[in-house]
């Protein structure tokens, strides 16, 4: 399976994304919104694993495989986050960010030769970047909810699910990170180098700390709280592929692989 | 603004006081050398350190200043500034973070706040539930950042040069000196496998094909001789270290214009006496992870009732 088959599993998953989403607003329908849900990931995850057999890797390593991992992770964080609050719109956001990211997939993949360099054939790989893309995918619908918040105002019910979202997301950043470090060691000699992702990944986590100690000190500060997760999101972002056009990274980032 | 209580303005003003501190002091002194902190100096440090957490914690009764530094009021503006510092001098500039004294005035007060707060819910431990992951996430990564901090100048890490058939026991640092190892090494064989060549290209003078090698596996058969007698053959792999004698042994690179008959291989040999008290910490951290993975959720309830 390569890319070229992509179009098919993608479209097929998204439309039983969507299907599940339109279910979960309908009363008494939730064998269905598990059923098509879990359907498109399964359909999508085939893609995944077909590539994986066909590239003879895992395919973890460019930002086009990321963004792959991303759109999977983004429903599965949604179906979690129904199964557990109920909340009817979480698979309608989730779905939609997935059906972004499939469609950069489709216009520009971004795609790569087979070659895996020795430093990254390690059993730490695949848990330190998927564990790291379901992170950006839990923050990813944390920032949304907020975004909409700000919008429709803020309501602390659902605020509450924000807050449940970036305990996740922090508590897979933080796995992410140190798993990261764990292998660093075995790969590289140490487990922290101020490598300009490391750094950029550690503002963040510094970021999202801010955010869950802000919650506690000012409960009532919704707005501002809003605007701090969406500012931590930007600075996921800096971390996840922003930091590739920063000059300071050039040639001096362990972590720049599809650079040309 | 001072007036008491305090809030989170007081906060990001001592921060900002710390800032300015910082770039004095790096204006006046120049970077922090961190080297001069090596073993026993650091183990004093860390001494000194904790005796000050402890008794600035026993008078936090008399002095407001230190209950508010055991606040959210305080946390709340030295991690955003730890943020905004880690950014600002790390991503901007070719500096070292750590060499840097306004990051490590303010990475300094995060962890003294951290030291706090972790004696505070050691001393008023009342539940497994509400108070272990709050120590193994607090408790934690304290650990990790002082002894992975106050370590550091106690690590070593050598490069060595082996050529095949001799025995080699000498590695040189940053600084162009050599060090004499309690083992040596031989190299017996070095073993370099490629991806299929890809073609990339016409050579525009010679009209032929270019192609790309990709390496896809190098490392080194060895054998190590260790100071008590002992002799090993063993291959070191990228990703794969050998661990010797508080050594750790690792695949770095080798003669890449001759490839596959490199008559060398360049080795990695590091010693870090302090990682498994920086590994406590992080595994303490991973487990407060997981258990906040766990029971995220649920804690608002068990609140309001």
């Amino acid at each position: 399976m390569t890319w070229d088959h992509f179009i098919y599993f993608a479209i097929s998953a998204v439309l039983l994304w969507a299907a599940g989403a339109f279910f979960a607003f309908k009363e008494k329908k939730e064998k269905q919104v598990y059923a098509f849900t879990i359907g498109g990931l399964l359909v999508f995850f085939a893609f995944i694993l077909g590539l994986w057999i066909h590239l003879e890797r895992p395919p973890l390593r460019t930002m086009g495989e990321t963004r792959l991992w991303y759109s999977f992770f983004l429903p599965l964080a949604g179906i979690i986050t129904y199964a557990r609050w109920r909340y009817k719109w979480i698979l309608t956001f989730s779905s939609l960010l997935a059906l972004v990211f499939t469609c950069i997939n489709l216009f520009k993949p971004e795609i790569h030769d087979k070659t895996l360099m020795p430093a990254l054939q390690s059993p730490w790989f695949a848990p330190h970047v998927i564990v790291y893309m379901f992170c950006y995918a839990l923050l990813g619908a944390a920032t949304l909810v907020a975004a909409f918040m700000l919008v429709k105002g803020t309501k602390e019910r659902v605020f509450a699910l924000t807050d449940n979202l970036v305990y996740v997301g922090l508590s897979f950043m933080t796995i992410g990170m140190l798993f990261g470090a764990l292998w660093a060691k075995e790969a590289w000699g140490h487990y922290w180098a101020w490598d300009p992702k490391e750094t950029w990944a550690a503002a963040t986590w510094f970021l999202y700390l801010t955010y869950i100690h802000f919650r506690l000190a000012r409960p009532l500060r919704h707005k501002f709280a809003a605007w701090l997760l969406i500012l931590s999101f930007c600075s996921l972002q800096m971390c996840w592929w922003g930091i590739n056009y920063l000059p300071s990274a050039q040639g001096r980032s362990v972590h720049t692989y599809n650079a040309k | 603004m001072w007036r008491k209580p305090w809030t989170m303005k007081e906060g990001f003003a001592i921060g900002l006081a710390f800032c300015v501190v910082g770039l004095l002091l790096q204006w006046g002194i120049g970077p922090i050398a961190w080297s001069l902190v090596a073993w026993p100096v650091n183990i004093i440090l860390l001494s000194v350190y904790l005796t000050f957490i402890i008794l600035t914690y026993a008078l936090r009764k008399k002095v407001e200043l230190l209950r508010w530094c055991m606040s959210y009021q305080a946390a709340v503006p030295a991690l955003a500034l730890a943020s905004v510092l880690a950014v600002a001098l790390g991503v901007m500039t070719d500096l070292s973070l750590l060499s840097h004294w306004t990051f490590v005035l303010i990475f300094a007060w995060v962890t003294t706040i951290l030291g706090w707060i972790s004696i505070k819910r050691i001393v008023h431990f009342r539940s497994w539930k509400r108070d272990i992951p709050f120590l193994l996430n607090h408790l934690g990564l304290f650990i990790a950042l002082v002894t992975g901090t106050l370590g550091n100048a106690d690590m070593q890490r050598l490069h060595m040069t082996a050529f095949r058939g001799q025995l080699e026991w000498r590695g040189i640092d940053e600084n162009r000196q050599f060090h004499e190892l309690p083992f040596s090494i031989r190299l017996n064989h070095f073993i370099l496998e490629e991806y299929p060549p890809q073609p990339i290209g016409v050579d525009e003078k010679t009209g032929k094909m270019r192609y790309e090698r990709v390496p896809k596996r190098f490392a080194s058969d060895v054998t190590l001789f260790t100071s008590d007698g002992v002799q090993k053959d063993d291959t070191v792999d990228v990703n794969h270290p050998l661990a010797v004698e508080g050594w750790k042994i690792y695949q770095l690179g080798y003669d890449e214009m001759r490839g596959k008959e490199s008559e060398y291989s360049i080795l990695e040999l590091v010693r870090d006496p302090w990682l498994p008290f920086v590994y406590t910490g992080i595994y303490m951290l991973i487990t407060g992870a997981v258990w906040m993975f766990l029971t995220a959720g649920r804690k608002k309830k068990e609140e309001r009732l």
